[in-house]
This record gives structure tokens, C-alpha cells and sequence, in this order.
């Protein structure tokens, strides 16, 4: 896993739900330890769409649980 | 079933009567999709109802979603409303598909052969098609009172929170059971007035159904928006202040008509799910009273009007 991109992704999640960066970690749950719903994500990953040149798709966008999947469908995209 | 075309068109309908309501309700549609596209959730938005929130120990049932999927609660009505009913292999038709939300889950979690969605707003066909490009999907701009499909062609028919803008209901469920094989399902939910899901019931079984699960979901439906409203109207962007109300009743926020009238028992949310257990010659004239008749009008009106957006 990418550092940049972990990093990349924890300081985005951390703007769109007002938290310190520091309470988000790879392991974090979306749902459950974040409180973000499909509104915050959805946000969280059109930036990183922008910012990084990728496409994610729907099938992979629905599926993700944690902060880690995030950021390896990123990576994987990136062909990291 | 018609060959899609690529860039569907309006429908072309005439100006007056049910089908001026009608034309109304598609360019609403047309309307709010133009709205959405302007979003930066525009590809995500594939639905347009009030969902279901299961209430205290209650478990959600159907396929677990991720907390990104958009819409967790209008998923939860779906699988409320299809319940155990095995759809392995059948081919699904959507009246009122929307932006295609439900068949997109049936497709990808209740192994369907092929659904079908029909729906009066040519953009949101567009949308479907669009996003669901694949073979075993096709979608038609259609009257929901005269869908262009065969006798006897669907295994199911779904519909959801879409019925009650429609100013002749019978028409609707005539063509319902015309579609639906016997065996089939007809898998049904909608903010209805209260006082007019009893005839529902009597006129679907006088065209061949059975039904085989009622249930009253009006506070489950309530909690959807209590919990999500506020947070879904952000997916449409700032909207204009001569939009607002409109907007709010979209979202089926607290205080908007339609929240209020089903808080106040006026209107019900209901699921209905019947099988079809034969085939029944419908009689040409109508069977549903003149006064139950008139107030599905004046129900469709009553949406229709609700949900005009001014600033289009």
C-alpha cells in the first residue's frame, strides 16, 4: 500500500468529516468507526478521482468497508 | 420487447386530461434529472424514493451493502419488498424504473435472467441506459398504463413509490397482470391513501392475483427520512430558493406535504406482494367504484403538482 495515497486519503476523509487525521487509520471502518456515509465516500472519492486520474467503478466504490480497500483500489488503479 | 434506442425522446402524449398529468410528471422527471447532472453524485443517484429504516431490533434483510453503496435505504425497501420471493433466473420488468436503482441491485444480488425497466421520463431512461449498458438490461420510455412488452412476458413486475402519480390506476394494474405470467409476482410498494389500498387489493385479486403479504410500513418509511432527508438533499446540490419546497418534498423531508400526510394517517406506505394464480378475461368496463376512481386522480394530481420544479 502506497504511503502517499494512505496519506493522501486519510487528510481528504479528514477534511469532509471535520476529524483529525490522526483518528483515521488504515483499519478504520467507514460505517463504523468513521461515521461517513455513501455522501461522505462519494465525495472522498470523486476528489481522488480528480486528484489521482482514475475511475473507480461502482461495483468497487459499494463494496469498500475500510480506509485500507480505499486506498488498494487507488493503488491498484494508479498501477501502483 | 422494442429494439432500444440509443437517445430516447419524450413520449409523445396529447394535451389534455390524464395525459396532460402525465406529460407533467415526465418533464418533473426530465426536470430532476437536469438537477441531478449538475451534482457531483449525479452518477451515483440511481434513486428517487423514500426507502425503508428498520425500526429498533429489527434486522435489515437481503444482501449486506458496504457503506458506500448510495441509497442504503432505498435498497432496504427493494429487499423488503421482494422478501423471500426467488427471482433465480426470471425476467424482471420495472414500471417506473427511475434511474434504474432497484433493477441494478436485482441484476447484481437475485441472479435475474434479464430485467426490463420502463419509465415516462426519457432522461431517466437515458440514465439506465447509460449505466447499465449490458445485454440482459433493457430499458423503454413507456407509459407505466400501457407497457410495450407481451402478454404473459415478465416473472415479475416491481414497483415502487411511482404508482401514486398515476391518474388511472386500473389501467396500470390491467397491464400489470397482463405481463405478469401465471406464477409470476407482482412485488409492489407506495405511499398510498389510506382509503384506497383495500380496493387495491379486491381489484388485483378480481384480475388473478392472490396476496400473499400485506404490510403497513409507514414508520419505517417515516425513520428513512427522519434519518436521511437532510443529508440526501445535499446529493442535489444548492438549489434555488423558488425550488425549495419542491425540493424538500422530493426528499420527503419533515414538514413537506407528503412527510406529514402519511405522520397524519392520510396516506400509508404499503408493500403488496402478490403471486398471480390465473389468468382472468378483465371485463371492458371498469371495475374499481367512480368515487375510488376519482380519488386516485385527484391523488396523482396532488403528487404530480407537489413535485413540479418552478425553476424549470
Amino acid at each position: 500500500m502506497a504511503e502517499d495515497t494512505f496519506s493522501w486519503v486519510r487528510q481528504r476523509f479528514a477534511e469532509v468529516l471535520e476529524m483529525d487525521p490522526a483518528e483515521i487509520s488504515r483499519e478504520s471502518r467507514l460505517a463504523d468507526d468513521l461515521d461517513a456515509d455513501s455522501i461522505d465516500l462519494i465525495e472522498v472519492v470523486n476528489s481522488a478521482e480528480a486528484a489521482l486520474g482514475v475511475t473507480v467503478s461502482e461495483e468497487q466504490l459499494y463494496d469498500l468497508e475500510t480506509v485500507a480497500q480505499l486506498v488498494e483500489v487507488l493503488d491498484q488503479l494508479r498501477g501502483a | 420487447m422494442p429494439e432500444p434506442v440509443t437517445e430516447p425522446g419524450p413520449l409523445a402524449v396529447d394535451a389534455s386530461g390524464d395525459a396532460a398529468l402525465k406529460a407533467s410528471q415526465a418533464a418533473n422527471f426530465d426536470n430532476l434529472n437536469e438537477v441531478v447532472a449538475d451534482s457531483p453524485f449525479d452518477r451515483h443517484l440511481r434513486f428517487f424514493n423514500f426507502g425503508y429504516r428498520p425500526l429498533g431490533d429489527e434486522e435489515p434483510v437481503g444482501p449486506r451493502l458496504g457503506p458506500g453503496f448510495p441509497n442504503q435505504d432505498s435498497a432496504q425497501l427493494l429487499f423488503q419488498v421482494v422478501g423471500p420471493t426467488d427471482l433465480t433466473g426470471a425476467r424482471v420488468v420495472e414500471v417506473g424504473c427511475g434511474r434504474g436503482g432497484n433493477l441494478w441491485l436485482l441484476r447484481r444480488y437475485f441472479g435475474t435472467a434479464q430485467v426490463v425497466g420502463a419509465d415516462i421520463a426519457h432522461k431517466s431512461v437515458a440514465f439506465c441506459r447509460r449505466s447499465m449498458p449490458e445485454a440482459d438490461a433493457a430499458f423503454v420510455v413507456a407509459d407505466a398504463e400501457a407497457v410495450p412488452l407481451g402478454p404473459a412476458t415478465a416473472d415479475a413486475v416491481v414497483s415502487v413509490e411511482t404508482s401514486c402519480t398515476y391518474p388511472d390506476i386500473e389501467a396500470f394494474f390491467r397491464d400489470v397482470a397482463r405481463m405478469v405470467r401465471v406464477d409470476g409476482h407482482f412485488l409492489y410498494t407506495d405511499l398510498l391513501l389510506t382509503a384506497l389500498v383495500d380496493p387495491f387489493v379486491a381489484l388485483l385479486e378480481q384480475l388473478g392475483f392472490e396476496l400473499e403479504h400485506r404490510r403497513d410500513i409507514t414508520a419505517n418509511v417515516c425513520a428513512s427520512r427522519d434519518a436521511r432527508a437532510g443529508r440526501q438533499k445535499l446529493a442535489f446540490g444548492s438549489t434555488p430558493d423558488t425550488d425549495e419546497t419542491t425540493m424538500s418534498e422530493f426528499v420527503g423531508r419533515e414538514g413537506s406535504r407528503l412527510y406529514d400526510s402519511l405522520t397524519d394517517g392520510e396516506h400509508q406506505y404499503t408493500i403488496l406482494r402478490f403471486r398471480k394464480v390465473r389468468n382472468v378475461a378483465a371485463p371492458a368496463e371498469p371495475i374499481l367504484a367512480r368515487d375510488i376512481a376519482t380519488l386516485v386522480r385527484d391523488q396523482a394530481r396532488l403528487a404530480v403538482e407537489l413535485l413540479t420544479i418552478p425553476s424549470r
